[in-house]
C-alpha cells in the first residue's frame, strides 16, 4: 500500500471491530464461567485469529473484481442452500452442512453473496426508477429467501428485505414505489402469520404477552424472562465492577447465552455502561461504514457498503431488540459478539470489504452512477 | 451534463435518512435497556433472590435426660450422614459399587435408588455413619461434587433398656416417640435454626448467606425423678418375676410417698432403645400407665378409709362374714375361706369379700362412687407421659345393685397401676392425695417446683390407722406374709383380679392379674411400690400374695436402703392382732 492509501484506512472501523470482538470475548468468558466450562472462550480465541487474517486478506485485492464474479458466487450460494436439504435436520431445521470439524451454515455466506450480486446488478441500471424495474431485484431476493424460509429460518430469511430496500433506496429507487411495496407487504402480514409454524407464533405471542415483573412464565416466555432478568441484574456497572446483587448463578442462566443471547452476558458483566459502549461502538462502526458508502464514487462499492452495513445493523437491532423483548426471539446472531466461528469469519469478511471500498475510492468512467440519488 | 463525470454528493439525504432510521431504532432499544436496568432492576433481583436461595434447616441438638442424681439416661452424639447428589453422578454403577462395599449396602439397590432420583440434588445413602465408615467413604475418592456429609445427632441411651418405656426414644428425624422423649419433646428437641445457602446452576452449594442465618437453639436438658439405681433393681426384680412365673406382662412402679415423685417405673416385655428396630410392638407399652385392670382387693382399703371418713363405719365395728357365702339380691358372694365375725381390720387382713360388701351396703352406691373418685380413679393422674389411660369408673346412674357388692372388692371399676399406687400414696401421706410426677426439673434451672396437686381425701388419723395398723397386719399375719422383710416394717395389700376371658366375656378362673402394693416404713412411709403381674402362667396359685408380693417387698426394701432410711429397730413387727 502506498502512503496515501494508509491515510484512507478507516481506523474507527478497525477500532470498533477490535473493541466489539473484545467485548464479545468477555461476554463469552462470562457465559463459560456461569456454565462452568471454558471451551467456548478458547475456541472463539482461535476464530478471532482466523477472522483477523480474513480481514487482512480481503484487503489485499481490489473489491471490484468481485463484481465480475458476482453471478457465479450467487449461484454457488443458492446451490449450497439447496444442498442443505440433503442432510438430516438438527433440532428440526436443515440449516447446516456438516464438514466434520465444524458445521457450515450456507445462509451466512448467501447473505454476502446476495449483497454482492445485487450491488453488481444495480450499479449501472436505471430501470429501478420504474415499478416494473423492481421486479428483477425482488426476484433475485425472493429466491434465497424462499430457500432459507424452507429450512426453516424465518429470522435470517426476513433479513434480506431491509437489505434490499436499503440498497434500492441508496441506488435511487423512488420512495413512493418502495413505500407502496412496504404497504403491500404489511397487508400480507396475516398471510405471513398463518404461514408461521406454531413455535414461531408462540414466540411472537411471548413477546406480546410479556410482563416485566420478573415472574415466571412458561414456554417461550421463559427464555425472554431469563434474558430480561440477566439484563436487569446487570445494573449500572455490571458484575465485573459491582458486587453482584444475586449470588446464585442459576439466576443468570439464559439459554444460548454465548451465541444469540451474548448481549445479555455483556450487559450482565459490564452493566448499563457496557451496553451503552457496545451500542456506541456499533453506531460508530455502521456510521463510518455508511460514510465510506457516501464517500465512494464507485456505485458497486457504495451499494456493497450500504448492503453490508444494513445487514449487520439490522442484525444488531433485531438481536438486541429481541433480548429486551421488543421483538420476537429469532435465531439471529449479534455481529462480532456472538460465539460462532463461521459467523465471525463471515462478518469480518464483509466488514473487510467495506474497508476495502474505503481504500479504493476511485470511480468508473462508464455511465453516471447515482444520477437519481439526489432526487 | 451527461458528458461530465458525475460525482455523487457525499452523505446525501438518502444516507442521512438511512442513518436516521437506524439511530431511531437504536434509541428505542436504549430506552428499553434503561427501563430494564434502571427501573426493573430491583424487581427482577427480588424475584430471583426468592427463587434461588435454598433454605436449609440447621438441626438442634436435643437435650439430655438425667436421673435425679444426674446420671445420664439419654444423650445425643454428633454423627455424620452421607448423601449423594444424583444429578452430578456420571457413573452411578461405579459409585454405587464403591459405596456399597464401604458401607455394607447392596450395590444393585443403591444403584437403583440413584437411578430413580437421577434428576434430584439430594439422596440419603446412609444416615448416622460411624467414624470408621466416614473415613472409608472419604478414602474412596469419589468426585467431590457428587456427595456430601450432613451433621446429624444420634440419640444414645447409655443405660440401655433401663426405663426404656419411660424415656421413650427419638426417631431418625429427631422426633420424640413415646415416654418423656415424646411428652417433653418441646423442651428436649430445641428449635431448629436455618440458614440460606446459595446454589449454583448445578445445585452445588457454593456459599452461605452470612446475614440470612438463624442459629439453632439446642434442646434443654430434663432431669427426671427416676433414680437409676432404684430403677435398675426394679428392672431386675421384674426379670426375676418373668423368669419365675412366665407372665404375659408385668410392671412395677416405685413412688416417693411424700412428694409423689416416681423413683422407678418398669414394664415387661421391654426393648433396648439403642436398637429400636428389634423391639416387639408389645414391648413399647408402658404398662404402669396404659394397662387397665380391675384393682380387686387393692381397692378395699380405699373403701374402708372412705367409710370411716364418712362415719358410716367405726374402727371397732365387727361384721358377720356369713361363713363364706352371702346372698345379695339374686347373687351369692363367696370368700376364699369361711369366716364368722370379723373386725374391720380383719376384713382387710383376710381380704374378705363379704365383709367388704357389707361395708359397701353402708356406703351405698353414691358413697362408693365418691370413694373411687376421691382417690383419683377414673381420671388421668396427669403424669408427664404420653398415652396415659384414665381407667374406667362408669357414671353413677349406670351402677346397679350388683355394684354395691362388686365395687367394694375392686370390681366393676378399672384402673392403671399408677392410679392404684397414687391412691395408696394418699393413705401413706396422712390422707393427702398427691399427683404423681416424673420431672424433677427442666433445663438449667436450679429447681422447678413441679405442680403437685394435693387434695385431702381422708383425715390423717384414718390414713395412719390404716397404714400403721391394718395394712401392716396384712404383712405380719395376712395375705401379704411373703412380703415380710427383716429390715423394715412395711404395710401392703394384695390384689388378685380376675381377668375377663376373651372368649366367654365372663370372669375367668384361671386368668388373673396379681398385684401387690406396699409401702414403708409403716410408721413414716418414704416409698411405695406396686408390682402387677398379668396372667402368670406357672408357679403356684397366681395370687397377688404369692406372685407379686415378694418382688414388691424386695424392691421396697432396697429402695429404702438406697434412700438411707434407718433400719427399723422398734418392735413394730411384733404387733399383735387386736382381737
Amino acid at each position: 500500500m502506498t502512503a496515501s492509501r494508509w491515510r484512507l484506512v478507516p481506523w474507527l472501523i478497525l477500532l470498533s471491530i477490535a473493541a466489539l470482538i473484545g467485548l464479545g470475548l468477555s461476554g463469552i468468558a462470562r457465559g463459560d464461567e456461569l456454565a462452568g466450562s471454558s471451551k467456548f472462550y478458547a475456541k472463539q480465541l482461535i476464530w478471532v485469529g482466523v477472522a483477523g487474517c480474513v480481514l487482512l486478506v480481503v484487503n489485499l485485492f481490489n473489491y471490484r473484481i468481485l463484481a465480475r464474479f458476482s453471478l457465479p458466487i450467487f449461484c454457488v450460494a443458492v446451490i449450497l442452500l439447496c444442498v442443505v436439504f440433503a442432510f438430516r435436520p438438527i433440532n428440526g431445521a436443515r440449516r447446516w452442512i456438516p464438514l466434520g470439524f465444524m458445521s457450515f451454515q450456507p445462509s451466512e455466506v448467501t447473505k454476502l453473496a446476495y449483497i454482492i450480486a445485487l450491488a453488481s446488478y444495480l450499479r449501472f441500471r436505471e430501470n429501478y426508477r420504474r415499478m416494473s424495474g423492481l421486479a428483477a431485484p425482488f426476484a433475485m431476493t425472493l429466491l434465497p429467501m424462499a430457500l432459507i424460509y424452507k429450512e426453516p429460518n424465518l429470522g435470517t430469511c426476513l433479513l434480506f428485505l431491509p437489505v434490499l430496500f436499503a440498497m434500492l433506496f441508496t441506488a435511487g429507487a423512488r420512495p413512493r414505489h418502495l413505500i407502496a411495496v412496504i404497504l403491500l407487504g404489511t397487508c400480507l402480514t396475516p398471510v405471513l402469520w398463518l404461514g408461521m409454524s406454531r413455535e414461531q407464533q408462540s414466540r411472537v405471542l411471548a413477546m406480546i404477552l410479556q410482563r416485566d415483573d420478573g415472574g415466571a412464565v412458561h414456554d417461550d416466555g421463559e427464555h425472554l424472562m431469563r434474558a430480561k432478568r440477566v439484563i436487569a441484574l446487570g445494573g449500572t456497572r455490571g458484575s465485573q465492577i459491582d458486587e453482584p446483587l444475586v449470588n446464585d448463578p442459576a439466576a443468570y442462566y439464559v439459554p444460548e447465552a454465548r451465541t444469540d443471547f451474548i448481549f445479555c452476558m455483556i450487559v450482565e458483566r459490564w452493566g448499563f455502561v457496557g451496553c451503552c459502549l457496545t451500542l456506541a461502538l456499533y453506531a460508530g462502526l455502521y456510521g463510518q461504514g455508511l460514510l465510506i458508502a457516501a464517500a465512494t464514487r464507485d456505485p458497486f462499492g457504495r451499494l456493497l457498503a450500504v448492503g453490508i452495513v444494513t445487514l449487520f445493523a439490522t442484525q444488531t437491532i433485531i438481536n438486541t431488540a429481541m433480548t429486551v423483548g421488543l421483538m420476537p426471539i429469532t435465531g439471529i446472531t449479534l455481529p462480532l459478539l456472538s460465539y460462532g466461528g463461521s459467523s465471525l469469519a463471515t462478518t469480518c469478511l464483509a466488514l473487510g470489504l467495506v474497508i476495502n471500498v474505503g481504500l479504493h475510492q476511485g470511480y468508473e468512467l462508464r455511465g453516471q452512477p447515482f444520477r437519481f440519488a439526489a432526487g | 451534463m451527461a458528458s461530465q463525470p458525475y460525482f455523487p454528493p457525499p452523505a446525501a439525504w438518502r444516507h442521512r435518512l438511512l442513518i436516521g432510521m437506524f439511530a431511531l431504532l437504536g434509541i428505542a432499544i436504549s430506552g428499553r435497556l434503561i427501563q430494564l436496568q434502571g427501573f426493573k432492576h430491583t424487581q427482577f433481583a427480588a424475584k430471583v433472590t426468592r427463587q434461588s436461595l435454598v433454605r436449609e434447616d440447621v438441626i438442634a441438638r436435643p437435650g439430655d435426660i438425667f436421673d435425679r442424681h444426674g446420671r445420664l439416661l439419654a444423650t445425643s452424639i454428633n454423627t455424620r450422614s452421607l448423601f449423594l447428589i444424583p444429578k452430578q453422578i456420571e457413573n452411578p454403577w461405579e459409585i454405587a459399587g464403591k459405596l456399597a462395599k464401604a458401607l455394607d449396602l447392596k450395590t444393585d439397590q443403591l444403584f437403583e435408588r440413584i437411578g430413580l432420583n437421577q434428576s434430584k440434588h439430594f439422596l440419603w445413602v446412609k444416615r448416622r455413619l460411624s467414624a470408621i465408615e466416614v473415613e472409608k467413604v472419604k478414602e474412596l475418592g469419589l468426585p467431590p461434587q457428587t456427595f456430601g456429609f450432613r451433621d446429624e445427632y444420634l440419640r444414645r441411651y447409655p443405660q440401655g433398656a433401663l426405663a426404656a418405656q419411660v424415656i421413650g426414644l427419638r426417631d431418625i428425624d429427631g422426633q420424640g416417640r413415646g415416654g418423656v422423649e415424646q411428652s417433653l419433646n418441646d423442651t428436649l428437641a430445641g428449635h431448629k435454626g436455618w440458614r440460606e445457602l446459595i446454589r449454583d446452576a448445578q445445585g452445588r452449594i457454593i456459599d452461605v448467606q452470612p446475614a440470612a442465618e438463624e442459629a439453632s437453639q439446642p434442646g434443654q436438658a430434663v432431669t427426671l425423678t427416676l433414680d437409676a439405681v432404684i430403677q435398675l433393681f426394679t428392672e431386675r426384680a421384674l426379670d426375676e418375676v418373668v423368669e419365675e412365673f412366665r407372665p404375659q406382662a408385668c410392671c412395677a412402679v416405685v413412688l416417693s410417698a411424700e412428694t409423689g415423685q416416681v423413683l422407678a417405673m418398669a414394664s415387661r416385655p421391654t426393648f433396648d432403645p439403642n436398637e429400636p428396630e428389634a423391639a416387639a410392638a408389645e414391648a413399647w407399652k408402658n404398662r404402669v400407665i396404659t394397662d387397665i385392670y380391675e384393682p380387686g382387693s387393692t381397692f378395699k382399703p380405699c373403701v374402708v378409709a372412705w367409710a370411716l371418713q364418712k362415719h358410716v363405719l367405726q374402727q371397732t365395728d365387727v361384721f358377720n362374714c356369713e361363713q363364706g357365702a352371702y346372698r345379695m339380691g339374686r347373687r351369692i358372694l363367696h370368700d376364699h375361706h369361711p369366716y364368722g365375725d370379723l373386725s374391720v381390720t380383719d376384713i382387710l387382713v383376710k381380704s374378705s369379700n363379704i365383709g367388704m360388701a357389707k361395708i359397701g351396703e353402708r356406703l351405698t352406691n353414691q358413697g362408693l362412687y365418691a370413694a373411687a373418685m376421691s382417690f383419683g380413679f377414673g381420671r388421668q393422674t396427669g403424669i408427664e407421659l404420653p398415652a396415659e389411660e384414665s381407667g374406667l369408673v362408669r357414671p353413677l346412674k349406670e351402677w346397679t345393685s350388683y355394684s354395691t357388692g362388686s365395687v367394694p372388692m375392686g370390681q366393676e371399676i378399672s384402673a392403671t397401676p399408677l392410679q392404684i399406687i397414687s391412691a395408696y400414696s394418699a393413705l401413706a401421706n396422712r390422707g393427702r392425695l398427691i399427683s404423681p410426677h416424673l420431672v424433677l426439673r427442666l433445663g438449667e434451672e436450679k429447681s422447678r417446683p413441679t405442680p403437685v396437686i394435693v387434695s385431702e381425701v381422708v383425715q390423717a388419723e384414718i390414713a395412719e390407722w390404716l397404714t400403721q395398723t391394718v395394712l401392716t397386719e396384712v404383712i405380719t399375719r395376712g395375705t401379704g406374709r411373703k412380703a415380710q422383710g427383716k429390715a423394715y416394717q412395711i404395710f401392703g395389700k394384695t390384689g388378685t383380679a380376675q381377668k375377663q376371658d376373651p372368649q366367654t366375656g365372663l370372669y375367668s378362673k384361671s386368668l388373673n392379674i396379681s398385684s401387690f402394693v406396699c409401702g414403708g416404713p409403716a410408721d413414716h412411709p418414704e416409698a411405695l411400690v406396686l408390682v402387677t403381674v398379668d396372667q402368670p402362667s406357672r408357679g403356684g396359685d397366681g395370687f397377688g400374695g404369692t406372685v407379686a408380693a415378694p418382688a414388691a417387698a424386695k424392691i421396697l426394701e432396697k429402695t429404702l436402703q438406697q434412700q438411707r432410711v434407718p433400719v427399723n429397730t422398734t418392735i413394730r413387727s411384733m404387733i399383735q392382732p387386736r382381737r
